[in-house]
């Protein structure tokens, strides 16, 4: 009766597949519903936080503010969907990293490095230069048109990245990064190239979406993300046992029962769309997709069925207070929330590169 | 029926013709080894055999049926590899390593935490349970591995009463010690209703140890049959270009090869 089912089709958290945690790992429930606990605490705080502070006796009094309706409109127009978005473009990033680390066998391959993030936004500059030679602006064709312009760049880049670097059976580090490294710099020269076509509206819009940032958060926004992200955040973990068995090597997975083909474009479809969807929504916010998977495998282990959740919640909790950070550090103006990530990713970046035996073969 | 049949199996890689003409049968608790010189074909064997490469002619039977009409996770089942190389460099525990080897099975976490323990204990290796597998040395990893292979097609498990176990090189970084007592877990698993095909190097562990013995010269096999009758001085002087003898053993009496 269990025939033919394959991995794809089982739940992601059945309990008699969970295999018995050595004793120093911490209980896959306590984790999760700590960081859940915890997602939920830095939500309500990102909510509270801002330059105009809110009179939560009076909104939970009156919650659509009939009394007071600036507070409402903060509430509801400004910070909620501007705190969902920070979450769900937080969560998206931290499990598709790890995700992608699994698929590659490499702990060090973040969409941010291995330049599917330059190539989706390249492909959104492309979009953003040509709609506005033909006079298209922001607005829900703008929106959808950018995300489309950032899948098809983020899934060539991926399709060559995984074709480059594993040519040769295993996956090469060093081909990796330097496919991402081209990717990045192309991206660069035909972002300055489009600088002498557009005029200087377009312009404006390029240079500050590829700061990335929240600032026009809106429910347009957090649907897009919704519709675009969930599929990610729910069927990635259904594959953890896949990526297990991808860790020992692709036909190893193979000979484990994984169909690794179907498994591999699955999983890069799922990523390259929450990926693109991030970039379009909120341009290039790097080194989540590092730090987060990096420092939760530290602590509970490489097994995917519980660091992809896992990833997921942190991701989220990591990027709604970077936000609140990068809105409070200089009020009343922000701070570009890609700068700020880069910041602080860039430093644990290089530390990881030092510890060469984690992703370098013996 | 046998559990593993080749048929007039061919295999072209490139303009050379690597392997041609290779008929044999494995049979449940049949401990059969390949030997032969480097390049003589022993790892594309093991290859075609598993169902990674497709045979360029001829046929490949699992338990008598095609291996192509097998589904990915039915034959991981009944069928677990040991490749050559294995990288893992993710700090996985090695319990967690040879954890992997139940995820075709679906057969609980209590059933799979003893298989993990057994296999583990069979090879010596259950007091580095907890240790992170990139930290073990070489010979540590391989045991880990070939217990997570002996996991997979655990002969006492229901699912696996008709399991195949396919080894390329298992003794690759074992002492000595290791590879005897390697060997002699193999016959165990073999002598109850496994059917076991490997590659070795050491004429006198397959002359000791197995019941078939298969020797690749040239992408052929140039003899298939029990060790005493296929291991002789004219053989291994044709295949190997050595001068061997073979001399009984001064204290049990069975032949070695010198």
């Amino acid at each position: 009766m269990i025939r033919g089912r394959l991995l794809s089709c089982r739940p992601f958290f059945h309990s008699s597949l969970v295999a018995p945690m050595p004793s120093h790992h911490p209980s896959a429930r306590k984790v999760l519903t700590g960081l859940t606990g915890l997602l939920l605490i830095g939500l309500a705080l990102a909510l509270g936080s801002g330059v105009t502070r809110l009179d939560w006796v009076a909104l939970l009094r009156d919650p659509l503010g009939q009394a007071n309706a600036g507070q409402a409109l903060i509430l509801w127009q400004l910070r909620l969907p501007r705190v969902l978005l920070a979450g769900l473009i937080g969560a998206a990033l931290a499990m598709t990293g790890a995700a992608m680390q699994g698929l590659f066998r490499n702990p060090l391959a973040d969409p941010s490095i291995i330049g599917v993030t330059s190539g989706a936004s390249l492909g959104a500059s492309v979009v953003i230069a040509g709609l506005s030679m033909f006079g298209v602006g922001a607005g829900t064709l703008g929106l959808s048109g950018l995300i489309a312009g950032a899948f098809l760049g983020g899934l060539i880049t991926s399709a060559l990245v995984y074709r480059m670097a594993s040519a040769g059976g295993g996956t090469s580090v060093v081909m990796m990064l330097l496919v991402g490294l081209a990717v990045a710099a192309l991206a660069g020269a035909v972002n300055s190239a489009l600088a002498f076509v557009v005029d200087n509206e377009a312009l404006r819009r390029i240079s500050l979406w590829q700061m990335g940032g929240l600032t026009g958060a809106s429910w347009q926004q957090v649907q897009m993300a919704a519709v675009l992200m969930l599929p990610a955040l729910l069927l990635l973990p259904r594959q953890a046992l896949a990526l297990d068995a991808l860790l020992l090597g692709e036909s190893e997975a193979r000979h484990l029962g994984v169909d690794v083909t179907a498994v591999q474009r699955q999983l890069i479809v799922l990523v390259v769309l929450a990926v693109a969807a991030a970039v379009a929504l909120a341009g290039v916010i790097a080194f989540i997709g590092l730090i987060v998977p990096h420092m939760l495998r530290l602590w509970l282990g490489p097994q995917h069925r519980l660091l992809l959740p896992a990833s997921g919640l942190a991701g989220a909790l990591l990027l709604v207070l970077a936000d609140v950070l990068a809105r409070s550090l200089l009020p009343p103006a922000e701070l570009p929330l890609g700068i700020l990530t880069a910041l602080l990713g860039a430093p644990l970046f290089l530390s990881l590169l030092r510890q060469r035996q984690l992703f370098l073969p013996a | 029926m046998s559990h593993l049949r080749l048929r007039d199996v061919e295999l072209n890689l490139g303009a050379r013709n690597c392997l041609a003409g290779i008929n044999l049968d494995l049979e449940a608790g049949q401990l059969m080894c390949l030997l032969g010189p480097n390049g003589a074909g022993k790892s594309s064997l093991i290859k075609l055999a598993s169902g990674e490469w497709t045979a360029d002619a001829g046929e490949v039977h699992l338990l008598g049926r095609p291996l192509a009409r097998w589904s990915a996770r039915e034959r991981a089942r009944c069928l677990a590899v040991l490749p050559q190389h294995s990288s893992l460099s993710f700090p996985f525990r090695a319990r967690e390593v040879v954890g992997l080897g139940r995820i075709p099975h679906a057969s609980g976490a209590r059933a799979d935490g003893e298989l993990v323990e057994r296999a583990m204990r069979a090879l010596g290796v259950w007091s580095l349970a907890d240790k992170p597998y990139p930290r073990l040395s070489g010979g540590e990893r391989q045991r880990v591995q070939l217990a997570r292979v002996l996991s997979q097609v655990w002969p006492q498990h229901d699912q696996c009463e008709r399991g195949v176990l396919l080894l390329d090189e298992p003794t690759a970084g074992l002492d000595w010690a290791h590879r005897i007592e390697l060997m002699v877990l193999l016959r165990q698993l073999a002598d109850e209703g496994l059917a076991i095909m490997l590659v070795l190097h050491d004429l006198n562990l397959a002359l000791g140890h197995a019941d078939q013995v298969g020797v690749l010269h040239c992408g052929g096999l140039a003899a298939l049959g029990p060790p005493q009758a296929v291991l002789t001085s004219e053989l291994i002087a044709a295949v190997f270009s050595v001068q061997a003898v073979i001399l009984p053993h001064p204290l049990t009496g069975r032949p070695v090869i010198v």
